[in-house]
């Protein structure tokens, strides 16, 4: 008797727990001839455990197992980021609370979430990353990853490696140890083109991957030098067949390896699945694949890296090869 | 009795076709002629029948449905806590702002026009090219308008209805069929400018609840009962029937009803959560392939 658990948040701040258990069917030893057709055998019945009162303010936007998939984080609408007990009825472990205002018409909502046993990594859309210790309520450190992010995730293993993208916003790995070490100074905005007149030594984490070496760089009037923190800038994709820029708006991402950062894969507003490799030091998407008509929304692991599951708008969950760009299967929901 | 198939002679078989039919029709004739004597003496009887044979229709045979809503109070927490509840808790007063897709023709203008007849407190703008929805959107919100409606239009008749709620409610889009207006129903009344009656009938599931209330919303909050109007959105099978009439009663068990109005037939075909966006998500949009039993709604 196999039973499969979810978990569900929603836009009225209620965490429910569906516990679908597969029913145990008796087979019935062979038919004879002229007995009455067998029953249909019970469907598998799900038992609902709600937690929490309805309330807006309260909605969730994002939510993840911590690492060690004790504890459910949560990040709600009005600024709590809460760690919940499932075992103990979702009675919240640990909670924090951060101002998400509004810049300008547009709410500042969680792009990102995650969770150890030492601190809570959030990030907003205005690109403010906080990490914040469990332990020690008042060790909070606050980061300027760009702003309109649209995703941030954090490397399953390097705890310390982030991934953020979003709308002109290239997909950028950080390096929150790096990133530390400048809170206490005035934190620049990241480069996009043009020599960047650092005014502080550079942590250097990595040797910038460019294309051309030495020699040329005197032909190239724009180098893209990585800001602080940085260990890694994509470079938007070739112009189109008009010869126009494409426009970048990345909505999700996902980190293709468990062991290392060597492959991401970036869902795109315009139904694009783009594959970064990062051994190779090339800064364009070793696979750039269309798929489906509509913006991405939701992506996620399939097996081990080879498989990008996502999904678009329009209730349709596409399954893609990250070796090749090609749909495996796709499921026209309703 | 030799059955009428195996008869070869063409004559033959048809004189024995007609008797059969004949007898059975004679059959029923009696049944009905003894019942009709009983039951006219025994009432009763009629009733038990009745209750009995009700036949099966594709409605009463409707697929289970998880999603029909009965006295669930998570879906009532939800309902006073949405995009209308200012209309349903405030009382907040609809003011609907009509336009029509880019460069339509006369028949869209004549529907327009009935359209701003049905809804109190209404006004029609003529859609200039140069802007789009959102800015059109971004306009209405500026003037404190509470819907939109979009009269799309192909091969000159209006065949969709775009209904956005402001400021940031559910955009729904439906499908128009079977106009027909006011002038072209025989023996149609006048309207008057009371406040119209509402009557919705048959929004079930979560979903008929979120597009019943997106057309409540629509209608002033008190209908003046003066006036003796109504407008009632029944649906059916997925499709949603508009009809207003003036009612009279005369007597306690009889009303007489004229038809006033527009006739017109909605089928939902998508629904977002915000104002309307195109790459938005949406929250329900219909797909063939939904179609999977003729005992299927999703209303």
């Amino acid at each position: 008797m196999s039973s499969q658990r979810f978990y569900t948040g929603d836009e009225q701040g209620l965490v429910k727990v569906v516990t679908i258990t597969e029913p145990i069917v008796v087979k019935p030893k062979r038919v004879r001839r002229n007995q009455p057709t067998p029953e249909a055998p019970p469907k598998p019945v799900p038992t609902v455990e709600t937690w929490g009162v309805p309330d807006r303010e309260r909605a969730i936007q994002l939510m993840c197992w911590d690492f060690e998939k004790k504890h459910l984080a949560v990040a709600r609408k009005n600024g709590l980021v809460q760690l919940l007990d499932p075992k103990e009825g979702g009675v919240v472990v640990t909670e924090f609370k951060h101002t998400l205002g509004k810049e300008g018409k547009v709410d500042t909502v969680f792009v990102g979430l995650f969770a150890n046993s030492e601190s809570i990594i959030t990030c907003t859309n205005t690109g403010r990353l906080v990490v914040q210790s469990i332990a020690d309520q008042s060790k909070t450190t606050v980061l300027e990853v760009g702003k309109d992010i649209c995703r941030m995730r954090v490397h399953p293993r390097e705890h310390h490696i982030v991934a953020t993208g979003g709308k002109e916003q290239e997909l950028t790995l950080w390096d929150l140890k790096a990133l530390c070490k400048d809170t206490t100074e005035e934190i620049p905005e990241p480069a996009k083109k043009g020599k960047k007149n650092n005014k502080k030594a550079a942590a250097a984490p990595t040797p910038v991957p460019e294309k051309k070496a030495g020699g040329a760089e005197a032909r190239y009037k724009s180098k893209e030098i990585l800001a602080n923190g940085q260990l890694f800038k994509a470079k938007n994709v070739k112009n189109d067949h008009l010869d126009l820029r494409v426009p970048v708006w990345n909505t999700d991402l996902q980190f293709l390896n468990q062991y290392d950062t060597s492959r991401i894969a970036v869902g795109t507003r315009n139904h694009q699945i783009r594959v970064y490799d990062l051994k190779g030091g090339a800064r364009r998407p070793a696979i750039d694949a269309e798929v489906g008509e509509m913006p991405v929304v939701a992506m996620t692991n399939g097996k081990d890296g080879s498989e990008i599951v996502f999904s678009d708008t329009v209730t349709n969950v596409y399954s893609v090869d990250t070796l090749t760009g090609a749909i495996i299967g796709q499921y026209k929901g309703n | 009795m030799v059955e009428i198939n195996t008869i070869k002679n063409k004559l033959k078989r048809e004189e024995l076709y007609q008797k059969q039919k004949n007898a059975k029709a004679k059959a029923k004739r009696d049944r009905r002629t003894t019942l009709q004597k009983e039951e006219s003496s025994n009432p009763e009887k009629k009733e038990k029948r009745l209750a009995e044979n009700v036949p099966n229709t594709l409605e009463n045979t409707r697929e289970f449905d998880e999603t029909i809503v009965e006295e669930d109070a998570e879906v009532a927490a939800d309902e006073a806590t949405d995009e209308f509840s200012q209309y349903f808790q405030n009382g907040l007063t609809p003011k609907i702002l009509i336009t029509t897709s880019k460069g339509p023709s006369a028949s869209v203008y004549e529907f327009a026009t009935e359209l701003v007849d049905i809804f109190p407190n209404t006004h029609f703008v003529k859609r200039k090219p140069q802007f789009e929805m959102k800015h059109i959107i971004e306009f209405s919100k500026n003037r404190d308008f509470t819907d939109i409606m979009v009269i799309n239009e192909d091969r000159k008749e209006p065949n969709a209805l775009t209904l956005i709620h402001l400021p940031d409610g559910p955009t729904a889009h439906f499908k128009l069929s079977s106009i027909q207006l006011s002038k072209d129903i025989e023996g149609h009344g006048r309207t008057s400018s009371h406040k119209p009656e509402l009557i919705l009938n048959n929004f079930n599931t979560r979903l008929g609840h979120t597009i019943g209330r997106m057309f409540t919303a629509l209608f002033p909050h008190v209908p003046e009962f003066q006036g003796r109007q109504v407008a009632t959105l029944h649906n059916q099978r997925d499709f949603i029937f508009f009809r207003r009439h003036r009612y009279v009663f005369k007597n306690a068990k009889r009303v007489n009803l004229q038809e006033l109005g527009p006739r017109f037939t909605l089928k939902l075909k998508w629904l977002q959560k915000g104002t309307f966006d195109r790459k938005g998500e949406h929250e329900w949009m219909f797909k063939p392939e939904m179609e999977t039993s003729r005992r299927r709604f999703f209303l």
